[in-house]
């Protein structure tokens, strides 16, 4: 069941209220944001997956069915932008080459207060160089379960794979990752 | 192995609780509102504000103008007035100005009609000329072969 007043924004966003669609806005931008940039690991590309999304859940409103969670639904428009954004980059090979030496991987470990250090550049570095050499399904697998920390079930739905399909992509995902971290 | 795992869960825990910073999230709201609502232009609301009394003004001005000066007692003059056969629906505008172009339409369709006239008439004389020709040709043809 959901909030209320989330409800409420939706309704009225529905009914092309801008102030409300406003509020909803900046209610989940920050978590649609989180999740393009662990995909993307670029802060403009990021930025451009939440403009992106939310111009299609402007459009799409009227679509939506209360039935699903609506972060979900917005999960669902903004993780199949970052996966089309992610072949095309891949197709294109403008994949960025991250020097694991310069960048100081055994001190982003060992820091217990990491999460006040780290910038945007430093983190999208050490996403970088353990995924960069993962399928877009497989970051999408491995990025939603271990770093959004969502529910198979709601990964079903945000991506459209099936469980066991999921499953394999993120055993993969997760096995590659441990092999990058050994030779570490 | 198991040293593996543990390091991978400490990565994977550290990833997860470091979110990465939004910097300026009100401009990204901003974009994505301008984005959904392109601005409109307030120029053309102001505009209109003025242009319409203006050109509700012109338009009495020149309606009335109109008025004045085909009211002059110098000007022909238009007069709506019931025809000789009057029907339901119609209205017959007379003036001094139309009466003076029926006469000269009048003119010019009877020359017209003179001209169909003249045409009909040579074209059946055409037409005859040609039969004859005709005829005086197979004429000679039949002669020769002979």
């Amino acid at each position: 069941m959901q909030e209320s007043p989330l409800t409420d924004l939706i309704i009225e966003s529905k009914q092309r209220n801008a102030a409300a669609f406003r509020k909803l806005v900046e209610m989940h931008q920050a978590r649609v944001y989180s999740l393009a940039f662990r995909m993307l690991c670029n802060e403009d590309d990021a930025k451009d997956v939440v403009q992106e999304t939310y111009i299609r859940v402007w459009k799409h409103l009227d679509q939506y069915k209360t039935e699903m969670k609506y972060t979900t639904w917005l999960y669902a428009i903004a993780s199949h932008l970052c996966y089309d954004r992610l072949k095309a980059i891949k197709r294109k090979g403008n994949v960025q080459q991250i020097d694991s030496e310069n960048l100081n991987f055994k001190f982003f470990l060992a820091d217990e207060n990491i999460e006040t250090a780290v910038i945007n550049s430093e983190l999208a570095k050490i996403i970088m160089l353990l995924t960069d050499e993962l399928t877009p399904k497989q970051k999408l697998v491995f990025t939603l379960r271990d770093l959004e920390c969502l529910e198979i079930v709601e990964i079903e739905t945000v991506t459209g794979l099936s469980a066991d399909k999921i499953k394999s992509n993120l055993y993969l995902a997760r096995q590659y990752i441990r092999k990058k971290l050994e030779k570490m | 192995m198991e040293n593996t795992d543990k390091k991978y869960n400490d990565l994977v825990n550290k990833l997860n609780r470091i979110n990465p910073q939004l910097i300026n999230p009100m401009g990204l709201t901003d974009s994505i509102m301008a984005a959904i609502h392109p601005p409109e232009k307030n120029t053309s609301k102001t505009v209109m504000l003025w242009i319409r009394p203006i050109l509700a003004a012109a338009s009495v001005f020149l309606f009335g103008l109109f008025l004045y000066q085909h009211t002059d007692e110098n000007t022909p003059y238009i007069i709506i007035a019931e025809s000789d056969r009057p029907k339901i629906g119609q209205a017959f505008i007379l003036s001094n100005c139309f009466e003076q172009n029926n006469s000269e339409i009048k003119e010019t369709k009877s020359r017209m009609q003179q001209y169909l006239c003249y045409m009909r008439h040579n074209e059946q004389l055409n037409q005859k000329s040609k039969l004859f020709l005709l005829k005086q040709i197979s004429k000679y043809q039949t002669n020769i072969s002979h």
